[in-house]
């Protein structure tokens, strides 16, 4: 999982002041470059600057570096220097200086303005009610990803999200269509099953003074089939699974199953096709409530194997099976088969 | 004469076949009317109703561990087994004579209260709410009912008990939970513990609305709008609404406060598998990652302090502030710590932990174990609660959604 962290902003004011050239080709005094890692500081974040020029001899220049307005690194050479970014709202102007030793004087200015932007997502795939975990995607299913920017002017006031312009990417490629200005969010097809997107956003204020940017790696999961008891007197007990191999204190249980992550709306959407079995007996679903199974007991004995696949007729992506083995008390054991019926 | 004789011998023959036959039908009918009355039992068809017992069914399903056993009445043990039947959710009230744990029968939505100095417990009301899977209890009594509807729906309940009624009043009879049908589907709710107020998120076009309300559901404000649906929400007594996106583990998770206007102010950003409970009156915060297999606590004390890692692995889940100045927090650590991913595996009940209780001081960034269950009591600690005087923490244990309180100064 990648996060871009931060956003952040610039306004890399690269336009060189006027300066007093003595020598050297006219123009040549703006001919310097100051480069941010990382590119898109985060309040407090440490910034390492690195200025370049393919006119100069920066080597053999004397370079001077300013933080509004305090020299904070000079000498022959130092192409780098470090320095902190401030807090949301605030603004640092970085100063580089180089004076070559033919007398050329040149110069270059940034501004770091530390913004941040918040990449945050979840799927339109099923989770049970309650659940307290997130809805990953899976094939077919959906991505909703929302930006959250952080964009504070000089007076401390938040640009509204609705007035930033965000543009956004999978895999580098830009969504037109997704992209604009206030729209901090998008949906996009989840990628395929074991695959996974990059999805970026970068966000910037309408004049681009301030501007920042966040990616993340979205990858999609199997969705996998959990058992729960469905209790007559407390409902589906989502707080405990059945486990491999489980005894119940119970002569007749009713079992309901889970898809999670499904590109489902319900455990008994049509699609759905649940494939019981008891002891390798297949067991037909329930047309009203395919999802659940009862198991009795009563004069049996023994071990029940449920076995379950579920499929889906217009998702062939899914196919999640699970295998429970299962004891029940027995109110009068003796016989050999589990009587089973739907809810 | 032969003839009457063969008439008289057949017509006795036809009695007895009779007879027979309807002793038969007798008994067979009796046998499936026993299974039936035996299965109808088992599912609580015929039980009495809980308004005829001042105590509930429940009441017999106290039980204490690791000290002197319980009764109606006498100290509990350190930790008390209040009830091993399922509950719904729990929380600390101010009644008369003092703080009790109120909590709520997940199969008949009743309200009970049980004391923990004095063990006693008492039914407080007597409506019926069957299944409800979520109940939260505001420090008033109180409280939202959380159920599922025939059409799958979410239905959520805003009721309240009359806090009056305690086990100091052992005469009063249960009373009818009196309250307001809220919106179907509300996705997350929470109570302002010092007003009463609402905050519920529920689908709307384009993703959820974040609504306040009164306890009745009136004056409704849409105050918070997200295409995201999965949002934990947390209402501190200090009137902050916190903000946890859905967590994950090895997934970047970011925690917000909401203000008034809607907007978004970080709390805690991007980090993986991001749990939090947040301090009342304070910036200080217990945060949680899970990624990699492993489980971090962290503190942070200020909003302007550098998080300090704690030496226990657990979640903020099992954690709760104490009351005080001091920034002290009581952890429920598992005793073997967890391997995989935690929090969904937690989440979706595929794993209980056996824990221990520590006592986390934040501002140190040390901890220390004050209480070990027997080997015979395993406790997968859940939606802990602390008292207004930091004596008793109450908690459900996950396993089984039973109800545990326990003292912390035996």
């Amino acid at each position: 999982m990648r996060y871009g962290p931060l956003a952040f902003a610039i306004g890399v004011l690269l336009l060189a002041t006027p300066a007093y050239a003595q020598l050297g080709l006219p123009g040549i005094e703006n001919a310097l470059m100051i480069g941010l890692t990382p590119a898109h500081p985060g309040p407090h974040d440490h910034v390492h600057l690195t200025v370049q020029s393919s006119a100069i001899d920066l080597s053999q220049s004397a370079i001077t570096w300013s933080s509004n307005g305090t020299v904070m690194a000079q000498g022959m050479g130092v192409t780098s220097a470090d320095v902190v970014a401030g807090a949301l709202g605030t603004q640092t102007k970085i100063g580089v200086e180089a004076d070559a030793p033919d007398g050329t004087i040149a110069r270059a200015q940034a501004v770091i303005a530390p913004t941040e932007v918040d990449l945050l997502f979840e799927a339109d795939s099923y989770v049970p009610p309650f659940y307290k975990g997130r809805a990953l995607p899976s094939a077919n299913t959906n991505v909703i990803v929302q930006a959250i920017p952080h964009f504070v002017n000089p007076d401390g006031s938040e640009m509204a999200a609705a007035k930033l312009v965000y543009t956004w990417k999978k895999d580098g490629q830009v969504m037109g269509t997704l992209s604009g200005t206030g729209k901090s969010s998008a949906i996009i097809p989840a990628p395929l099953l074991y695959g996974s997107d990059d999805i970026s956003v970068d966000v910037a204020s309408a004049d681009n003074t301030l501007s920042g940017t966040a990616s993340v790696n979205v990858a999609s999961v199997d969705p996998g089939v959990v058992l729960y008891e469905d209790h007559p007197l407390y409902g589906i007990l989502y707080n405990n699974a059945l486990r491999a191999s489980t005894f119940i204190p119970e002569s007749e249980m009713t079992f309901a199953a889970v898809p999670y992550f499904a590109a489902i709306g319900s455990p008994n959407d049509s699609t759905l096709q649940y494939a019981w079995n008891i002891n390798g007996a297949a067991i037909a679903a329930d047309p009203k409530d395919p999802s659940e199974i009862t198991i009795n007991a009563n004069n049996s004995s023994g071990i029940a194997l449920i076995g379950l696949e579920l499929t889906d007729a217009i998702n062939y992506f899914l196919d999640a099976k699970g295998g429970w083995s299962v004891t029940l008390s027995s109110v009068s054991g003796g016989g050999d088969a589990f009587h089973t019926g739907a809810q | 004469m032969q003839t009457k004789t063969i008439i008289r011998y057949v017509l006795v023959a036809l009695i007895v076949l009779i007879i027979g036959a309807l002793a038969g039908w007798y008994l067979f009918l009796r046998g499936q009317s026993q299974t039936t009355s035996a299965q109808d039992a088992a599912r609580g068809f015929g039980a009495s109703t809980p308004s005829a017992n001042q105590n509930g069914s429940t009441f017999g399903n106290s039980q204490s561990t690791g000290g002197s056993a319980s009764g109606s009445q006498g100290s509990p043990a350190q930790l008390w087994h209040v009830v091993s039947t399922p509950i719904a959710g729990l929380g600390f009230v101010n009644d008369v004579g003092g703080q009790n744990v109120h909590f709520v029968e997940r199969s008949t939505g009743n309200i009970l209260a049980a004391n923990p100095a004095t063990g006693a417990i008492t039914r407080l009301t007597n409506t019926l709410i069957p299944k409800v899977y979520e109940a939260i209890i505001a420090p008033d009594g109180s409280l939202i009912e959380r159920s599922l509807a025939a059409d799958g729906s979410v239905a959520s309940f805003a009721g309240s008990a009359s806090s009056t009624q305690t086990t100091e009043s052992a005469t009063s009879s249960p009373l009818q939970l009196i309250g307001t049908i809220l919106p179907k589907n509300i996705e997350e709710i929470a109570i302002n513990p010092s007003t009463d107020e609402l905050f519920y998120t529920t689908a709307s076009a384009g993703g959820i609305t974040g609504i306040r309300s009164q306890w009745n559901a009136a004056k409704q404000k849409n105050v918070f709008a997200s295409p995201l649906s999965g949002w934990r929400i947390t209402w501190l007594p200090d009137g902050r609404i916190i903000l946890l996106e859905a967590p994950v583990d090895g997934i970047s998770g970011y925690a917000y406060s909401l203000k008034n206007d809607g907007t978004l102010i970080p709390l805690v950003r991007a980090i993986q598998g991001l749990t939090i409970l947040p301090r009342s009156k304070s910036s200080a915060m217990l945060y949680g990652s899970s990624a990699g297999g492993s489980i971090t606590l962290m503190a942070q004390v200020s909003a302007s302090s550098t998080p300090v890692q704690l030496p226990i692995k657990t979640i903020p889940d099992k954690c709760v502030w104490a009351p005080g100045a001091g920034l002290v927090a009581y952890c429920a650590v598992p005793q073997v710590t967890p391997a995989g991913n935690f929090l969904t595996s937690w989440y979706q009940g595929l794993l209980h932990t056996a824990d221990a209780w520590w006592r986390v001081d934040a501002s140190a960034g040390v901890a220390q174990e004050i209480y070990t269950p027997s080997s015979s009591v395993s406790l997968d600690v859940e939606n802990p609660a602390i008292d207004a005087s930091g004596t008793h923490i109450a908690f459900m244990n996950g396993a089984d959604q039973s109800l545990w309180i326990l003292s912390l100064n035996k």
